[in-house]
């Protein structure tokens, strides 16, 4: 289809570790051990591996699928893959979602990257030595990213918060003017085995404390890691805990934003294989890849290390309370803290780079094939958009009132509609039995016959239910935001325009393909 | 911690850590070979992409 060089991954390995990498984030290391003590502890696990089962890896499979399909017949934006595999007008409309959501969330995220970036500086610099008042760790917090006042993060000119944002929206546009295999896929090889070593440094050092402080014999390392693994009252305990449902809806959701399914990304990614590349085994490794970190790293790390030092009370907080001030105080306390101090935040960086690196591909994709752009001019429109939108976001820093909006509504929202969208498309219009011989051309590794059942009953009705139900949880307050708060209607607002714009981007890309289709022999 | 804790913990965290090593040295294995397993519609002798 497309005259232009096709761009390509350098290697088996580098897809895989790019898939992985935009995957593992913040939720591995702060949101998934939060939920994990929140929820009892082991009892949590259950609900979570067989979402994990039902819901995260049958989608992973069929989006590596139909993105490698797409790619056969020469689109790598989701438009143009929707389109490729459901021949209905409305279909390309569709996957204006699989440029949306990684654009938008790209908007926020890269402040969240910044924050992680100035904290991994601070430590390195030894500004972080702040004391041992948890209220300390509070008001830094406060002020480093201006939660006080809308306009607070910009108002103090070029402070080392504004300077974080400025390097991470360089770094970001540098390393994806750079391609697939010379910018993200390098960045992958050498990043994902760094953020492993650097949480197996810290990993070590939280269980090598033994019992910190003398005068509380009870926070030890075992104490720490039964808060975190243990089943809580025994089997009544569990019993009792599994008959939670929002433990239930947590656990699933959870799987659903860890393994980025439902993103674009994954869907893109994979359209640059080529048509013999084994894509089963290399799915199922991105996915092992991501429950490691999360498991076997987050799981280890962040709860026991917060219990070791503060207590149960020091394993509450959300993801932002956990990440950024909790686990700074824990710093504090730990021996060579502001060295493991800068090591985690370090790797939080890593995670958030490769992640944010990822955000942006399906959309300079898309511009690159429906709209005839080079690179240069697809990074230029695309970091001129989200620059606006990241603009909007560190100007309503008043209680994070525009990222949690952009959040609820693209980085939630949307995701489940994108995935339900896929699933249908992959279990009813290409059919489950093209699928799998998608799935199985070059395939590495058996994929279960279970698995086209699941795919085409389970995970649609799985993630209705958690859909309805978390919107149902949810909707009104966010709704209520919307009523109540300028600053979420503006960030909304701009949420929008964006869609409508990428909307008209993708009628004018159908013109074009239909043109490049009626020339063709 | 209980021996259900341990239980626990080692079922999640191996299991995670185990089938991670055990994909990462099927990919590493078939890294530059051209021959797939287990495909079943892999007989088209048009595919330029061979």
């Amino acid at each position: 289809m497309a005259s232009r060089k096709k761009d390509s991954w350098g290697s088996s390995l580098g897809v895989i570790l790019a898939v992985t990498g935009s995957a593992v984030g913040l939720g591995n290391f702060l949101r998934f051990p939060g939920l994990a003590a929140k929820y009892d502890g082991a009892a949590f696990l259950i609900p979570y591996f067989l979402a994990l089962f039902f819901l995260g890896l049958p989608i992973a499979w069929s989006e590596w699928a139909m993105g490698r399909f797409g790619g056969q017949q020469g689109y790598n934006s989701c438009p143009g893959i929707f389109r490729s595999i459901w021949k209905n007008r409305l279909a390309p409309y569709l996957g204006v979602l699989g440029l949306i959501v990684p654009v938008v969330i790209y908007m926020y995220y890269l402040w969240i990257e910044s924050w992680c970036l100035g904290y991994a500086w601070k430590y390195l610099t030894s500004q972080m030595s702040l004391g041992m008042d948890p209220a300390t760790y509070t008001t830094h917090f406060t002020s480093f990213v201006g939660l006080q006042t809308d306009g607070d993060f910009l108002a103090h000119g070029f402070s080392l918060p504004v300077i974080c944002l400025l390097a991470c929206v360089i770094l970001n546009f540098f390393l994806i003017y750079r391609g697939l295999s010379g910018g993200i896929e390098k960045v992958c090889l050498w990043g994902m085995p760094l953020l492993v070593i650097c949480a197996l440094l810290v990993l070590v050092r939280v269980l090598t404390l033994g019992t910190p402080d003398p005068t509380h014999p009870e926070r030890n390392v075992l104490a720490g890691l039964a808060y975190m693994w243990d089943i809580r009252g025994g089997l009544a305990g569990l019993l009792h805990s599994l008959s939670n449902a929002e433990m239930w809806m947590a656990a699933a959701g959870q799987i659903f934003f860890s393994l980025s399914v439902g993103f674009g990304v994954v869907i893109n990614y994979s359209s640059y294989l080529k048509k013999r590349d084994d894509i089963a085994l290399g799915s199922t490794t991105a996915v092992a890849g991501n429950e490691f970190c999360e498991v076997s790293l987050g799981g280890l790390i962040t709860i026991p290390a917060a219990f070791l030092f503060l207590g149960a009370a020091g394993t509450v907080g959300g993801t932002f309370g956990l990440g950024f001030q909790t686990l700074p105080l824990v710093f504090a306390h730990m021996p060579a803290g502001q060295l493991f101090g800068f090591l985690w935040f370090f790797l939080l960086f890593i995670a958030a780079i490769t992640s944010s690196l990822s955000m942006l591909q399906p959309a300079i994709a898309f511009m690159e094939e429906g709209l005839d752009l080079d690179r240069r001019g697809s990074v230029s429109l695309l970091g001129f958009i989200t620059l606006m939108g990241t603009g909007i976001v560190v100007w309503f820093t008043k209680d994070l009132a525009a990222l949690d909006a952009m959040d609820f509504w693209v980085g939630s929202f949307c995701i489940f509609i994108l995935a339900t969208i896929q699933t249908f498309l992959y279990g009813w219009v290409l059919g489950v039995k093209r699928g799998r011989e998608e799935l199985e051309r070059g395939a590495l590794l058996p994929i279960p016959r279970i698995f086209d059942f699941v795919i085409r009953y389970v995970s649609p009705v799985y993630l209705l239910t958690v859909f309805v139900i978390w919107l149902h949880q949810k909707g009104a307050e966010n709704l209520e935001a919307i009523r109540t708060q300028p600053s979420v209607r503006i960030a909304l607002f701009f949420v929008a325009a964006v869609f409508i714009l990428f909307l008209l981007l993708i009628a004018r890309a159908v013109r074009v393909w239909r043109i490049r289709e009626e020339r063709k022999p | 911690m209980s021996l259900y804790g341990w239980i626990v913990l080692a079922l999640s965290v191996g299991g995670t850590t185990g089938s991670l090593i055990w994909c990462f040295a099927r990919v590493i294995r078939n890294l530059g070979k051209t021959d797939r397993l287990h495909a079943t519609t892999d007989l088209d002798p048009h595919d330029a992409d061979l």
